[in-house]
This record gives C-alpha cells, structure tokens and sequence, in this order.
C-alpha cells in the first residue's frame, strides 16, 4: 500500500515538472506543432487521389521532410534540459521533492512522448478529417519506425546533453546525428556498392548501422517487406540507451 | 546529545571534484531548533556541506542523515522536509514569480493557498505577478526564501543568503531569518563568510576551513572553549547591587542594567572567573539566574579558522 502511495506521488510529480516543462517550452511545440500540421493537411489535400490508391508512397516523401521537424524538436528539448542542468535551474528544481529519476522521466516525457503524440497526431488528424475510412489505409509499420527513429534520436541527445550538460554540445550533436551521419553513411553505402559489385561486409554494416540508427530512412531506401521487424533492433537501442540514461541519474545526476 | 535531537548529522564525510578535494572526513552534528551559522572563508566547502546535505551530491566516503534518512539514497523523503536556499538561484529566464512558486508548491503537494502564505511570509505578495528577472537582487533573495520555505520544512538550509546584497536589504533578509527562527521554530543553518552579521542571529555555530570542521557548537561552548570575549545575562532581585559588584572586576569590560536583569561583557577566557563570582554571591540572594547570551564570533572564528589556515 505504501509503496502504491509512493508510486502515485512519484507519478504526480513527473506529471507537475512535464506540464511545468509544457507551459515553458509551449511556444516553440505550438510553432512546431502548426508547421507540421499546415504540411500535412496540404500533403494529404493535393495528394489525395494518389493517397486513396496507395497511401505510403503519397505521404512517405512528405514524411522524410516533416520527420525532420520532429526530430529537431526533440533535439531542442535535449537541448533545453542541458541548458537547466548546465546554468543552475535543475538545482532549484532538485531542491524539492524531486527525483533524480523523477525528473529525467519528465524530460523524456515532454521531450519524446509528447512530440511523438503531436506528430502522429498531425498525420492522422488530417486524414480523419477528409475521409476517416482513410486511416485504415495509412501505414501504421510506417509511422513505427518513424517513432523509433524519434526515440533513438532523443535516446541519444538526451544521454549527450546529460553527460555533457552543455546546451552547444548537445545541439551540436543533435544536428550531426540528424543531417550528418545518415549522409555520410549513404555516400559511403554508395562508394562501396559502386566499387564493388558483389555485396561486401562493409556494405552489410553500414545497411545494418543505417538500419539501427535510422530505421525509417532505411525503409524509405531499401523497402523491407517488415518494416516492424527491421525497427525492432532500433527500439532495443533505445531502450538501453534510455536506460542507460536512467541510470546515470539515479547514481551519477549531481547539480 | 540525544540521536533524536540531530537533525543532521556528518561523519567523516569525503567530497571531491575530480582532483580538488572540497570536503576531507568532515564530521559535524547540529540539534534540533538552533539557528546554526557554518562559517568559513571562501573555498571553505560551505556550499558542498549543504548541498550535500540535500541530496543533490553524492559524498565520496562517510556517513550522512538528514532527518534520520540518507538524503542521496532517499532525496524525496529528505526533500520534502527541508527547505534550501542556494547561494545564486539561477532562475529560468521570464519566468513569473506566481507560476514558480505555484509549481515547486505542486511539487509538494500544496496549491495556490502555499504560495500565497510564503509569499506573505517574506514580502512578496505585491510582486507575484512580475516577471523574475525583473526582481531587484534584494527581491530575488526573498523568492529564495520563499521557494525554501514552501511545505513549512524542518530544516532549512540557506546558502550565502545575503551575498551581493546592500546593507539595507541585508539587515531585512538577516531579521527574517530571525523571525522564522523565532515564530515557526524551524532549525536553520546558514552559511556565510561574513562574520559580524551573523552574531546577532545565530545561537550555535560549525567552522569550517579548507574542506575539514575544525570546531562547532552552541556559542556559549565555543566561547569557553576558545576563551573569547562573551555576553552574559544575570536575572536578578536586586540588578543595581549586583552591577555594582560586577563593575570592580577585571575581567568585566561592560555593564548594562535591566529591570531586573544585568548584562555583562567579558574578556576572553574569562567565563570561569565570572560564574566562580556569580556562585559566591548567589548565597546572598543576588542571582536568580545566569544565562549566555553570545561569544563574539568575530574572535571565535579567528581562533578557530584562523589558526587552521
């Protein structure tokens, strides 16, 4: 019973510092939030005769763009949380009852989940409008290995900006992740397939790194016939780097 | 002392910053209910000491309670209990003062109602609607103690509270933290490198000096301890007599008559010779009772930090 008590206080809290993270950064959500949605609504409107044919191949151009504004705004909340431990807000915060976990679940909350909704959200919402017959058609294996592309992303920025706690490092290393990393694993992928024409171990690893880092790119490129199965390694990664971030604060987190 | 006195309790606790060691097997202990002053210069381990103390470092080696519980292994249970003030609140940037307070009193479970009560409590109700970084520094240390005294805690920890402060707004912040003493009878400790201000506030003191406790205790202790010049207080029937009397001895260096009362300063060391006078005349119906007032602490730090650095 007690450890209920504490369970629901400890739930109670997380829910006050995400909502107190919400009403700071609300601004830039609801900027976000709006460029995603006008996107979307047009791409479905113009799209539409294609999309009531074969709906993946309409929206995922479109979602290759868009992702991008939903991954750098997971980077901007890393971002922020490196800002508050590195200048001196986390310790107030910390001074209460708060948790070490506590608090990093609430960034995850805000930073991951809440941005996760508001995507999907504005690709359904759209759809459901025109016609809601539609979401049946949408591909949700699709809209899955976006979101674990999503969660490996913020997996990784977060444990950047929580052992760096440098808000310049972690947006540094937000941006090479995001726009560097794929392009420079595609140019090599390319050089390798040019020089040699038999599929080589360098090829199969970088495919394999593409395919955990960035499993929806890798969709986009290679159109597994699973999508959901070649996500699954991409979520196992950020399972245990959030863990792992977890587990930094519940030993390490000082402010 | 009795174990459920302490309320916080250091032994031999270690802290380190990679290669700098801020705190070496720092061992202190402090009752319930007095109003401690943790002095030392700076680069002391003041701020570590109570940050530690709140949970938001972890100690190196040693053992640490607060209020009976390890504040690193259970910070919300210490947490909920303690308030803290830091020594440069750093507050998110447009922030109104009425949303932070609103959530950290979230945070402990309490709503609009606590907010306004320690709003009240340290004179900001008229600001609550202003933005932080629109607060004059003055202004700023009071949200300080605010945000630190949210949830009514046991014990509250301020760090440095009149650091960068004028005179004016230092002597407000220093008789506040009085009036808390006094009407909500809450143990405080506060830190400080600035000596005189804190002698007319603090009934117990720890000294601390390059990362080691090098003497604690209530005031009256240090002073006999440290033989430094100290402030009696002596209810008597007849106080003009006993003035009198006091007045010819060598180790008195001041007098004041009360009704009823006299107050008598000391020479350093001299504590033995005025209590050995006070028991003698005590037959005769001169001394009701004899209370310490202070030890000069300006004296008890140079003795004490002084001869450590």
């Amino acid at each position: 019973m007690r450890r209920l008590l504490g369970l629901q206080a400890s739930v109670r809290r997380i829910y006050a510092y995400t909502a107190y993270i919400h009403d700071r950064l609300a601004k830039g959500f609801a900027a976000a939030s709006v460029v995603v949605s006008l996107a979307h609504s047009m791409a479905v409107v113009t799209g539409l005769p294609s999309f009531a044919t074969d709906p993946s191949s309409a929206l995922l151009p479109l979602l290759m763009m868009t992702s991008l504004i939903y991954y750098i705004s997971i980077v901007y909340i890393a971002y922020s949380m490196a800002q508050e431990l590195g200048e001196g807000p986390a310790a107030l915060y910390l001074s209460h009852p708060l948790g070490r976990v506590e608090y990093l679940l609430s960034w995850f909350a805000a930073g991951l989940l809440t941005t996760s909704i508001l995507y999907l959200a504005s690709i359904v919402a759209p759809v459901l409008v025109m016609d809601p017959a539609l979401v049946s058609s949408v591909d949700m294996a699709v809209l899955a290995t976006l979101v674990f592309e999503g969660l490996v992303t913020g997996a990784f920025v977060f444990l950047v900006a929580l052992l760096t706690r440098r808000r310049g490092a972690t947006f540094f290393a937000g941006l090479v992740y995001i726009l560097v990393v794929p392009l420079a694993l595609s140019i090599v992928a390319a050089i390798v397939a040019a020089a040699v024409p038999r599929q080589t171990l360098v090829e199969t690893l970088v495919k394999t790194v593409f395919m955990l880092l960035y499993p929806c790119k890798y969709y986009a490129i290679e159109r597994p016939t699973n999508a959901m199965a070649t996500s699954m390694p991409s979520a196992l990664l950020s399972l245990v780097l959030l863990g792992s971030c977890l587990v930094y604060a519940k030993r390490k987190l000082e402010v | 002392m009795d174990p459920s006195m302490v309320v916080l309790e250091f032994v031999n606790v270690t802290k380190s910053y990679g290669k700098v060691i801020a705190l070496r097997n720092a061992s202190l202990s402090l009752p319930r209910g007095v109003l401690a002053g943790l002095l030392g210069p700076n680069g002391a381990g003041k701020t570590t000491t109570l940050k530690l103390a709140a949970g938001l470092l972890r100690r190196d080696s040693g053992f640490i309670q607060v209020l009976g519980a390890d504040p690193w292994a259970n910070p919300v249970e210490v947490k909920s209990r303690i308030g803290l003030l830091h020594e440069r609140p750093l507050y998110p940037s447009g922030v109104g003062v009425r949303e932070l307070l609103r959530f950290l009193s979230k945070l402990r479970g309490y709503g609009e109602e606590e907010v306004l009560r320690v709003a009240r409590l340290v004179g900001l109700e008229d600001y609550l609607d202003r933005r932080v970084n629109h607060l004059s520094r003055g202004y700023l240390q009071r949200l300080g103690l605010a945000q630190a005294l949210i949830g009514d805690p046991e014990l509250l920890l301020l760090d440095e509270p009149t650091a960068n402060l004028d005179p004016l707004a230092r002597r407000e912040i220093l008789s506040l933290i009085s009036t808390l003493k006094r009407d909500l009878g809450v143990t405080i400790v506060v830190s400080s490198h600035i000596v005189p201000e804190l002698q007319e506030v603090c009934d117990y003191a720890v000294f601390i000096s390059q990362g080691t406790v090098v003497a604690q205790g209530t005031l009256a202790e240090l002073g006999r301890a440290f033989l430094v010049e100290s402030k009696y207080r002596i209810e008597s029937p007849r106080p003009r007599e006993l003035a009198s009397k006091l007045v010819r001895e060598d180790f008195v260096l001041g007098v004041e008559l009360g009704d009823g009362w006299v107050t008598v300063r000391i020479r350093s060391g001299s504590s033995d010779d005025l209590l050995r006078f006070l028991e003698n005349l005590a037959p005769r119906g001169l001394v009701a009772k004899v209370e310490h007032v202070s030890s000069d602490l300006g004296d008890l730090y140079a003795k004490t930090v002084g001869s450590s650095s």
